[in-house]
């Protein structure tokens, strides 16, 4: 019950504010405005060369930004760098550690620099990711998978409250992405994280997010609400309606919403609303002879997005 | 400060964990024993233990450059190798990263001073022992020597902060060895260019001012137009500057790629 009131009193966990990167004269990043709950699993979609990296990147202030600013639990990323890193536990692109060190090595320089790290929650952590065997040998001789995971347990070991993930399975075999995914829907439906992620691969995003931004190019496209795999939110999904109607422009007067285009009736809609909006239309005495569903699903508009044919 | 001391914990391991370190390290020690271990098998010994130390000084540029060497790895092989982007994601400043690593290389540099100077001192007074008992010169002859050490290791403070510095901004150990080379090198170049005993400003310049062997035996130096106290002022200076241009890049830096 606290978890609940938790989130839903506490402000976001990240606000990004007109948020652009410009580097030699090319818009990397263009103008993302953007809030991330406490306890979702928010994806960041995007095909190649999109700007997910660089947007990851300014979040955790390795580069900084042109315009804008990024808040996390409330604090700066530039006024009050250590503050805000703070909450923030990350992967950013491939995790390259020290390769000379041990496992165990590396997850104990990370431990070094927090406080509330104990030599408990780091065997813990470690056989949360499947490393118990191979821990204390050299990072050099591990695979690309193991490589992913170690980097996943210095992410976590500090229970960040903000877990940021650049393309995590990476690497990692069935298993391992099945794994990851139910460890990072239970711990931002547990214990209330908020758990951002970049893929370019839909069919995953659809899988572990509650919500999905897509963007291309560096711009948001969308950010929409994905069905889990616990069934729920189907429903919430929001959707851009066509309705056939005899005169638009009456109709969008009547409504006090939508747009008339092409002589119909276009509302952008949660689509358990389409039933209601119909009714209300026939109430106001505006005949509906057709209904559409412009944006079906997400797939639609990342292959949109990324110049696929839609099948 | 306890948990800072932790970060310089995490460089001291990074640099001891590896095994060129200790090859570095095991180079010196075998000149330290080895030099005046030869000295006495040639019959040297009424040289006693400043004269051998005298001549373990020969090789005193190898301290510095092996300091120099670790100081050039610590900044630019997080970037080479990729783990920057993980350290700089902690609570913690870059300026206090920056200064963890600064502090572990100049551990470092006292760890090759006593690898070198140390043991070379211990062995060089067992097997030499005193010299001729008694003799006037021996005092005189031992303060040259520790005042030849201590010189050694300002220029090796120097250097390594330079190597530092340049691998701080550069990225690249490999440049920042051969630029603190060329440094060396240049440094006579110039200061034959801008002569110290014709133009004003040469005296400013910071080769006119390092090896301080200069002043032994000659309060002017070696252009006849500095002093003691007028180059620690003038190393001092470059000292603050190399670091606040090695933290301000470092701590602007985007880190991509
Ligand atoms: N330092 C840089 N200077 C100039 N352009 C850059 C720089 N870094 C990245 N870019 C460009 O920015 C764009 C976005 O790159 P980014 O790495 O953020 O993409 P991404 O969405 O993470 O792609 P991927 O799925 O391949 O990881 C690309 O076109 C890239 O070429
Ligand atoms: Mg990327």
């Amino acid at each position: 019950m606290n978890q609940t009131d938790a989130k839903s009193s506490a402000g976001p966990v990240v606000r990004f504010r007109e948020v652009s990167k410009i580097i030699g004269g090319k818009t990397l990043v263009d103008n993302l405005t953007l809030d991330v709950q406490p306890g979702e699993v928010f994806g960041f979609l995007g095909p190649n060369g999109a700007g997910k990296t660089t947007t990851i990147r300014m979040l955790v202030g390795l580069i900084s930004m042109s315009t804008g600013d990024i808040q996390i639990c409330g604090k700066s990323i530039t006024t009050d760098f250590e503050n805000a890193i703070e909450s923030v536990g990350a992967i950013v692109e491939n995790p390259e550690l020290y390769s000379y060190m041990s496992g165990y090595g590396n997850l104990m320089q990370y431990a070094r620099m927090r406080s509330n790290v104990s030599k408990e929650r780091i065997d813990e952590v470690v056989a949360f990711v499947g490393l118990t065997e191979r821990i204390q040998d050299k990072v050099r001789t591990y695979s690309l998978g193991m490589r992913q995971r170690l980097g996943v347990a210095q992410a976590i070991l500090h229970r960040p409250k903000l877990l940021i993930l650049d393309e995590p399975t990476n690497g990692l075999d069935p298993q391992g992405i099945r794994e990851l995914r139910d460890y990072l829907r239970a711990l931002a439906h547990k214990e209330g994280t908020a758990v951002f992620v970049s893929s370019h691969l839909l069919t995953e995003m659809e899988l572990m997010c509650d919500r999905v931004a897509i963007i291309q190019n560096g711009k948001l496209i969308e950010v929409q609400k994905v069905q889990g795999d616990t069934g729920e939110g189907t429903e919430k999904t929001e959707v851009e309606v066509e309705f056939e109607v005899g005169d638009a422009a009456i109709a969008v007067q009547k409504l006090g919403a939508g747009e008339a285009k092409g002589g119909h009736l276009v509302i952008r809609i949660e689509h358990s609303d389409i039933a209601k909006i119909n009714a209300r239309l026939v109430e106001a005495g505006i005949p509906v002879s057709g209904i559409r569903v412009l944006k079906r699903s997400l797939e639609d508009q990342f292959l949109e997005v990324t110049g696929g044919v839609k099948s | 400060m306890m948990n800072f001391l932790k970060l310089v914990h995490n460089e001291n391991i990074k640099i001891y964990i590896r095994k060129r370190t200790w090859i570095l390290l095991g180079i010196l020690i075998v000149l330290a024993i080895g030099i005046p271990s030869f000295i006495a098998a040639q019959g040297g010994g009424d040289m006693g233990v400043w004269g051998g130390v005298g001549i373990l000084m020969y090789f005193n540029f190898l301290p510095i450059i092996f300091s120099a060497v670790i100081a050039a790895e610590s900044v630019a092989s997080e970037f080479t190798g990729g783990t920057i982007k993980l350290l700089l994601i902690r609570p913690w400043s870059r300026i206090k990263i920056l200064a963890s690593k600064f502090i572990a290389v100049l551990l470092f540099l006292l760890a090759v001073s006593v690898a070198f100077f140390g043991i070379g001192l211990l062995v060089s007074y067992v097997l030499l022992g005193t010299g001729v008992a008694g003799s006037a010169p021996t005092a005189i002859q031992a303060q040259g020597i520790w005042l030849s050490v201590i010189y050694t290791m300002v220029d090796g403070l120097l250097y390594t902060t330079i190597a530092f510095a340049i691998s701080a901004v550069f990225r690249s150990s490999m440049l920042a060895l051969a630029l603190t080379v060329i440094f060396e090198f240049m440094g006579s170049v110039v200061t034959s260019l801008v002569s110290p005993e014709k133009y004003a400003i040469g005296k400013y310049l910071l080769f006119v001012n390092m090896d301080l062997d200069q002043y032994t035996g000659s309060p002017l130096g070696r252009y006849g137009v500095t002093s003691l106290s007028f180059s620690l002022t003038v190393l001092a200076v470059y000292f603050v500057a190399f670091l606040f241009i090695a933290a301000y890049v470092f701590r602007k830096r985007d880190v991509a790629g």
